[in-house]
């Protein structure tokens, strides 16, 4: 009877054999973008968890590492390192690790990522806010220059095949490729800056030169590109050849699709068939690896930071592990994981936006 | 079908000794068009037929110069005759020229439409592209609306429905009707079929065949119809040319083709194919595969398949000869020189 009514009222123009609604559960249980969140959070979890455990497994805690460190550096006997470690750290090893878990889960609820060990009262928050603009700022802007030339060098290439260009960017981007950025990064130091001594290490090293205050000038803007240039040029040239024979592979793939014959046949412009036509839709199975690179911006980034004394969020986690500060090491991994999930969250969404034939809808196919 | 005027008997295409070639290595070639001529007139239908291999789908891009990188035109010519009556050569345009004398003037429509469509934007803005880089980007909205909706309507195709889908929506039969429509979208004198209904079921292929013959009456478009389906192309060409290994072997009036061959494998490739209404004939399959094309033989290149061949035949390949001498584009023509001994008969099995 219900029923009835509800259909008649319909308002004119809605389907007439419109499906009933199903049952608010039924709906969350199928919604897309509601799964795919509590996926993402269960996965944060499991990696935090992990994270958790594995740091606790490294050989040595905070304090002991400390005791160590005192003993070694400045010769003191152990009772007295013990006595100075117990007055330092407010951290007790002895805490059940069940115990600690509680603490740190509790506190993650609630946006708290605790206290830095190794500098008591220093908020892991805080130290990650310090130094993660500075990786995110040289490894995000070296990922967008080199993803950007790799790609149009990559299209060049494939419309190109078998000439100057293809054979070039190959060899060398290969070469590149086969080189660990860190070991590049220690090449440039010590062929650049040591033997041939045309780069000045020791101005470029660091974030900023001393003096130089964070401020929106260009005092500023061009100070903090001068020290980012030796880790950007270390992320772009590791990278960028690889990027070349991806977009070269994909787009060769295309050329060969019959849209694109057809598009010629069409008359239509070239600049339209290569964006339109060749780019988009070579661009498309790219998206997905482009998100996986993302989260690289702070994994990648620990020894190249080193090398350069560039105090991004790769030199904190090197630190951190070196003091066996627990909770900033769960912090630094615990954004890398959030980074990749969004990252990949995000690339979802963007191949939704250009490819029609995935489309995010309410309980579908998936 | 046959043109009721024949005031302008100039061709609108005549291709002259066409050659074209495919790279295989640094040095190496293969000859996959062998001095190809034939005229086509206006508002005339020529079916190219052959088995897979013959260079029918090479001859059809080489016609709008789409061939791929490895292909190339070695030599011959192409000559395209437009509405004001001008010649131009399509072998010497240059890549500007081509373009927009490419579907304003000659469009194709392609083997497996599955794949014709890009698949990230709709149909509507396929043809939109289409018209307005024919027009220097210069077109109202709803001219271009208007146009696109008109050629769908033609091919009796829901423009409402059309125009905003992808062309994973649409289905293999709504698909190649919608590509038929972007070919007409700016009236071409020329249109290239390749295959227009193979991949397409037998109900779907009977729809696109019967609006192919109306759409030429409405539109006036002469016709290159490329098909292994020989009834295909009875019931839409008034020409047909046969081919084999890269090489016209027989050219004709559809009448003179299948019902008096006069080249031994035409006569064959007929009797291969079934008839979809009648009696059963008795069907005979060519023995032995098309020739390759880098190692033919240096006569008559089907001489190893045939039963005819002789050793003359296998000395010096065979020149096209004129068997019967009418106006222009009704001659009847074999590369055969045992012309005389091809009957052609099908022999019909009784049905049990």
């Amino acid at each position: 009877m219900t029923a009835d009514v509800s259909t008649s009222e319909a308002p004119p123009g809605s389907r007439p054999h419109a499906r009933p609604r199903a049952p608010l559960g039924h709906r969350i249980y199928h919604s897309f973008i509601l799964r795919r969140l509590l996926r993402s959070l269960f996965v944060v979890w499991v990696v935090a968890s992990g994270v958790f455990l594995m740091v606790r497994l490294l050989p040595g805690n905070p304090v002991d590492v400390y005791i160590n460190q005192q003993i070694a550096l400045y010769g003191k006997s152990y009772e007295q390192a013990a006595a100075e470690a117990s007055n330092f750290f407010r951290f007790d090893p002895a805490t059940p690790i069940w115990r600690q878990y509680i603490d740190y889960l509790v506190g993650l609820v609630q946006g708290d990522m605790g206290t830095s060990i190794a500098t008591p009262g220093v908020t892991v928050t805080e130290k990650i806010a310090q130094h993660l603009p500075w990786t995110l700022y040289s490894v995000g802007l070296a990922l967008l220059i080199s993803i950007t030339i790799g790609l149009i060098l990559g299209m060049i290439m494939a419309y190109r095949r078998g000439g100057v260009i293809d054979h070039a960017v190959s060899i060398i981007g290969s070469g590149f490729h086969a080189i660990p950025n860190y070991l590049l990064a220690i090449l440039i130091v010590v062929v650049g800056a040591v033997q041939l001594e045309i780069i000045d290490y020791t101005r470029m090293r660091g974030n900023m030169s001393p003096g130089v205050e964070p401020e929106f000038s260009l005092r500023f803007l061009s100070d903090i590109g001068y020290h980012a240039t030796l880790p950007m040029i270390t992320y772009i040239l590791t990278t960028v050849g690889t990027w070349a024979l991806i977009m070269k592979a994909s787009t060769t793939q295309v050329l060969g699709e019959d849209y694109v014959t057809v598009a010629k046949a069409r008359g239509l412009k070239e600049s339209r068939i290569q964006t339109n036509y060749v780019g988009r839709n070579a661009l498309l199975p790219l998206i997905a690896q482009i998100a996986t690179q993302a989260g690289f911006i702070v994994g990648g980034a620990i020894f190249v930071e080193q090398t350069f004394s560039y105090e991004g969020v790769g030199l904190l986690l090197f630190e951190s592990i070196n003091t066996r500060d627990y909770p900033t090491i769960q912090g630094v991994l615990l954004v890398v994981t959030v980074t990749v999930v969004l990252a990949n969250l995000a690339a979802d969404l963007i191949n939704a936006a250009l490819d029609p034939r995935i489309r995010l809808g309410e309980g579908g196919a998936a | 079908m046959s043109p009721e005027t024949t005031t302008d008997p100039a061709p609108v295409l005549s291709a002259r000794d066409l050659e074209v070639a495919y790279r295989t290595g640094k040095d190496t070639r293969v000859r996959a068009l062998r001095g190809v001529s034939f005229d086509l007139y206006p508002d005339s239908s020529l079916a190219l037929v052959g088995e897979s291999g013959s260079g029918k789908t090479t001859l059809g891009l080489a016609l709008l110069r789409l061939l791929p990188t490895l292909g190339e035109i070695t030599g011959g010519s192409v000559a395209f005759t437009g509405e004001d009556g001008a010649t131009k050569d399509v072998t010497a345009m240059t890549a500007q020229q081509l373009r927009r004398w490419r579907w304003s003037e000659a469009a194709m429509v392609f083997q497996g439409a599955q794949n014709a469509f890009n698949p990230v934007l709709t149909v509507g803005q396929q043809m939109a592209d289409t018209l307005l880089d024919h027009a220097h980007g210069r077109m109202p909205r709803r001219e271009v609306l208007e146009r696109s909706a008109e050629a769908l309507r033609s091919v009796r195709l829901e423009p409402r429905r059309v125009l905003g889908s992808y062309p994973h929506e649409l289905s293999g039969g709504m698909k190649q009707r919608a590509l038929i429509a972007t070919g007409l979208l700016l009236r071409p004198r020329l249109l290239v079929l390749d295959e227009p209904t193979t991949a397409l079921d037998i109900l779907t292929q009977r729809t696109v065949i019967d609006l192919l013959a109306e759409l030429r009456v409405e539109y006036r478009f002469a016709m290159i119809f490329i098909s292994h389906d020989l009834a295909l192309a009875a019931e839409l060409a008034d020409r047909v040319v046969t081919m084999y290994a890269g090489k016209v072997i027989e050219t004709g009036t559809t009448k003179d083709i299948f019902t008096a061959p006069k080249h031994p494998y035409t006569s064959k490739l007929i009797n291969a194919v079934p008839p979809v209404t009648g009696d059963l004939p008795e069907l005979a399959s060519i023995p032995g595969a098309p020739p390759s094309l880098a190692t033919l033989p240096p006569g008559c290149a089907f001489a190893p398949r045939c039963e005819l061949a002789t050793d003359e035949c296998r000395e010096a390949e065979p020149e096209l000869i004129t068997l019967t001498q009418r106006p222009a584009d009704m001659t009847h023509a074999a590369a055969c020189i045992h012309h005389d001994q091809v009957h052609h008969e099908r022999k019909v099995i009784a049905r049990a």
